[in-house]
């Protein structure tokens, strides 16, 4: 019995110290870039912004040892100038799609894929919608996983309306990963 | 909480086969703590559970379980992440080396187990079941041949599925009853 709990223990601490080698060698992290005060105005037009998150220096640590992409989400800040309630979505693409700033707003709809769907834009005032909130209109998340994991994606911004005049104080696009060191 | 009742109710009624054969049986409640170990998507929350105590040779004692883990909802420095915390329900089995098991006095144990940790998020329509390990030390005060105090500290490891896994440390307290002794 004494040789059976020695050995058990020997086990035990072996599996302790891996664990614990395990534990200082991964985790989790949240990284965010922003893109700020963007006007968009115009009949039909859109707002496009190329996210490249491959030059965050977190990025650049763990680019080589990502296990997930856990999560993509954004934090919005909007201002409407109209007076009219409005609501506008979100597409995005490869990085390496034709797709670009003079696509019309068909072109976007067919060939993008929805990732935020008709988020609401008060009449006045600013809107804000948070990390935690834009789940709620979130679509396609796991094709925005994988594409994120590339480091590169485009994303456009698409209003119901045709007529739209509002200021886009602040998009933030917000990846959650989980990686080696 | 009915839940939590109906897994008490079958520990229990498990336990009577058991004491008709001779074979000392216990039950036990603990409640704690828990730290998320490097995940900035997560914040320390608390743990509960309970448990069967099935002795399986002289020393070695087996651990069915469930315990139900809520994450705290994170902070993140530079803006409002505005995120819940996981919940996490874990079933599982803890075999434990050295526990008193109905002893008078005070027994220190080390304890390794296997389960599975269905991991829940609602806000980000996160649900998933992974099988995972825990491993960690505890000490048990007899009180009495039935009752006795439980404080262990416990690492849990949850693989994902891209390879990545997500670890916490659980410091929880509890009591333990034996039946048969």
């Amino acid at each position: 019995m004494k040789y059976l709990k020695r050995y058990l223990g020997n086990i035990g601490a072996v599996v302790a110290v891996s664990l614990l080698a395990g534990c200082l060698l991964s985790g989790t992290f949240v990284l965010s870039v922003k893109f700020a005060n963007i006007p968009v105005s115009g009949n039909n037009e859109n707002y496009f912004v190329n996210v490249d998150i491959t030059g965050e220096d977190l990025w650049e640590d763990h680019k080589d040892n990502i296990k997930d992409i856990d999560l993509v989400g954004f934090e919005l800040w909007a201002t409407n100038n109209t007076g009219v309630t409005n609501t506008f979505s979100a597409y995005f693409a490869d990085s390496l799609s034709s797709l670009d700033a003079s696509s019309t707003h068909s072109e976007i709809v067919t060939q993008g894929i929805l990732c935020l769907n008709n988020l609401p834009l008060s009449a006045t005032g600013q809107t804000h919608i948070t990390y935690g909130q834009s789940f709620k209109y979130i679509a396609n998340l796991d094709q925005l996983k994988e594409l994120t994991e590339a480091g590169k994606f485009k994303l456009f911004l698409v209003a119901s309306e045709s007529t739209i005049d509002f200021e886009l104080d602040l998009i933030r696009v917000i990846v959650t990963f989980t990686a080696g060191v | 909480m009915r839940k939590e009742l109906k897994v008490l109710l079958l520990v229990v009624l498990l336990a009577q086969p058991a004491l008709a054969g001779g074979i000392t049986f216990g039950v036990g409640a603990a409640a704690g703590l828990d730290y998320p170990i490097r995940q900035e998507d997560q914040a320390p929350g608390t743990v509960f559970g309970f448990k069967g105590r099935l002795k399986a040779i002289p020393s070695i004692a087996l651990e069915p379980n469930i315990y139900f883990t809520n994450h705290g909802d994170p902070d993140y420095e530079d803006f409002d992440l505005d995120l819940e915390g996981s919940k996490i329900t874990a079933y599982g089995v803890d075999a434990t080396l050295g526990a008193g098991f109905g002893a008078v006095g005070v027994k220190p144990y080390g304890l390794f187990g296997v389960g599975f940790y269905k991991v829940k998020r609602d806000q980000t329509l996160q649900d998933e079941t992974n099988f995972g390990w825990s491993a960690g030390f505890g000490i048990e005060v007899g009180v009495n041949p039935t009752v006795s105090l439980d404080v262990r500290g416990k690492l849990v490891v949850i693989p994902t599925d891209g390879g990545g896994s997500k670890k916490s440390a659980s410091l929880t307290g509890g009591l333990n009853y034996y039946f048969g002794n």
